[in-house]
């Protein structure tokens, strides 16, 4: 499948989304392509991961054509803003203003608007063109990843006139365009990442519109052991064996990508460039 | 873990999600319910089969007896509704049914209540601390809602309390007086806001909210009040925060960070749990070299990862690991044999 300029990357907890985000991000890179690795939030997981010195709003160059940026509402919401007021005397009175400060915090759904309106910023043309063929994003993991797409909808019904409810609108456009906008739903061969990635595919289907595709992760690739085997760690792996199989019995059909299961690996580059290889090889991506 | 029990009346099992934390919290409650206490268990969205096995499967908010042990403990389940006991607040706290009625049928309210950031969070310290106020049990474990961030319970009362504070509200209920003229109420700084506010959100999304705040001006004081008590609840000495994890690097990262945010903010964690470790097998009548070499691969990998976690944490935290059993969630016997089976890791000190 060909990728498109905005990649939404999520899953269940645990079932290594922030690996194949940037597993994509890399190898994507390594073809010539210009990248943005994104995550939300404080703070950067992939700091640590790639070793960096701190890693903040401003993109961060990891390797040629790879740029990594740590996405916090506060600095997208000022982004937004600015776009607004161009003077720096108001804008300073708003942000530093306590009263708006608290608002920000905890006002329903902004932290989500603001995040998706710089992610959807470029196709909107609000605010400046960023430059980059593809823009992967390492979402939240399913639950608040729904929320997260579902803020615009919520607003436009509430909103009908204003900014809030245009932007909210557009932003819509942007993340259901299949020419534009890719979803990817990470899981791995277990009962609940299995059945929570396939109840957000179909809920984002119906609620959205929006047809997300599965990836599915850590597949261990288990030894012939033979039905009458019957020392425990055989007992156990057969076991799990049999598990694995049901599990992606459930994702038949459904066009499930597969990455193979890579043991913990020191080296970080090479870790995802061979989770890279299989995704090409199972036909996520063509180089 | 058994020891951990002992010096402690309430366990907030902490960690992000797909680590099986609802699994290990029942553990974790069925052992303290072993050892004799009368334990109530809080789970958060439990799977259907951890449900069936806990007897929350058709659940009618009541709280659920699901096994007595010989040593007399008892434990206790309960869920979390979040709806339910966020219009019950509304309902308890308004000054009315005029005034409930309308915080109810508020269009916010009612597109984003569940959604509101913290809210999850509010209604599971209510549970808590309604629980705690009951004086009915010796034991009580919190499985936490799934957050982008754990810290992000903690945090929730804070942000709560200061969205209902008296400042914000206030100033919503001063917007309400300027519509009708009396404009000179508001600061220089605050009237230039409200400018850029109105300009990038549009006059109705302040209009909405307007009626939100100021239908919440009415019950501000008791959650204002309930947050307070809730902290305490949280930071007393009798509480300890146990981290969750499944030897996944992101988690990994997570739960070190976690440790250092929990202290920063003056709670305590005791311990971290890693679940679903590779279980111990003899190797020594095992013939086929792939099993061999697979069960080797995946001790070291563990191996490796958890020596990395040690030399990294603070000292003083405790860990323990939990094999992963392979076990039918549907029968009580399989969680009641991993609450057993928690180990207890060499850290050097």
């Amino acid at each position: 499948m060909q990728l498109k300029p905005l990649i939404f990357v999520t899953g269940k907890g645990g079932v290594g989304k922030s690996t194949i985000a940037a597993a994509l991000a890399l190898g994507l890179s390594q073809k010539g392509k210009r990248v943005l690795l994104v995550e939300f939030g404080e703070k950067s997981f992939f700091e640590k991961f790639f070793q960096l010195p701190r890693v903040g709003y401003k993109p961060h160059v990891i390797s040629s054509g790879l740029e990594l940026s740590l996405w916090d509402y506060i600095s997208c919401l000022r982004e937004y803003v600015g776009f607004y007021v161009k003077t720096d005397k108001v804008f300073d009175l708003f942000f530093s203003n306590q009263i708006v400060q608290k608002f920000i915090q905890a006002a329903p759904s902004l932290k989500e608007l603001a995040l998706l309106g710089k992610a959807t910023s470029q196709p909107r043309k609000v605010g400046p063109s960023l430059g980059y063929d593809h823009i992967i994003i390492d979402s939240y993991s399913t639950g608040h990843h729904k929320a997260l797409l579902k803020a615009p909808f919520g607003m436009s019904e509430v909103i009908q006139r204003g900014p809030m409810g245009v932007h909210s609108r557009e932003m819509i456009r942007v993340i259901q365009d299949p020419t534009y906008t890719q979803h990817f739903i990470v899981l791995k061969p277990e009962e609940l990442p299995v059945v929570e990635g396939l109840e957000l595919q179909s809920q984002l289907r119906t609620d959205f519109l929006i047809e997300a595709h599965l990836v599915c992760n850590q597949i261990l690739t288990y030894p012939k052991i033979s039905n009458t085997a019957s020392e425990p760690v055989e007992v156990f792996f057969r076991e799990e064996n049999e598990l694995q199989k049901k599990y992606l019995n459930l994702l038949e059909d459904k066009r499930a990508l597969t990455a193979q299961h890579c043991f913990h690996k020191k080296d970080k580059i090479a870790f995802l460039n061979s989770i890279f290889r299989d995704l090409v090889a199972s036909g996520v991506v063509i180089p | 873990m058994r020891d951990l029990i002992q010096k402690h009346k309430i366990f907030v099992c902490a960690g992000s999600g797909g680590v099986g934390k609802t699994t290990v919290s029942s553990s974790i409650a069925l052992l303290a319910a072993s050892m004799g206490k009368k334990v109530l268990l809080f789970t958060i969205d439990p799977s259907r089969r951890l449900a069936t096995c806990l007897g929350l499967d058709s659940w009618n908010g009541e709280i659920v007896s699901v096994k007595n042990f010989e040593s007399g403990g008892v434990l206790y389940a309960s869920m979390v509704d979040h709806k339910k006991i966020f219009d019950e607040f509304v309902k308890e706290n308004s000054p009315s049914k005029q005034d409930s009625e309308r915080m109810l049928k508020n269009r916010l309210y009612k597109e984003l209540s569940t959604n509101l950031s913290g809210s999850q969070e509010f209604t599971s310290l209510r549970s808590l601390q309604k629980a705690v106020d009951s004086k009915q049990y010796d034991f009580i474990v919190l499985d936490t809602p799934p957050a982008q961030h754990t810290l992000d319970f903690v945090k929730a009362p804070q942000v709560l309390f200061n969205l209902f504070s008296g400042p914000v509200v206030e100033w919503f209920r001063k917007l309400t007086q300027k519509k009708s003229g009396i404009l000179s109420i508001l600061s220089k700084g605050t009237q230039a806001a409200v400018a850029v506010l109105e300009k990038i959100t549009g006059a109705e999304f302040i209009t909405e909210l307007q009626d939100f705040f100021v239908s919440v001006s009415n019950w501000s004081p008791s959650i204002q009040n309930m947050v307070i008590q809730a902290q305490k609840i949280l930071m007393g000495q009798d509480t300890a925060f146990l981290i969750i994890t499944n030897l996944d690097e992101a988690r990994i990262i997570e739960a070190q960070d976690n440790i250092k945010d929990f202290k920063r903010l003056g709670f305590s964690v005791k311990s971290i749990v890693v679940n679903r470790m590779t279980p111990d097998f003899e190797l020594m009548s095992v013939h086929n070299q792939q099993v061999i070499d697979l069960y080797q691969n995946l001790k070291q990998s563990e191996a490796e990862q958890v020596s990395e976690v040690i030399k990294q944490s603070t000292p003083g935290i405790q860990f323990y690991k939990l094999p992963k059993i392979l076990f039918n969630e549907e029968e009580l016997a399989g969680l009641v044999e991993l609450s057993q089976a928690f180990k207890s890791i060499e850290v050097k000190q």
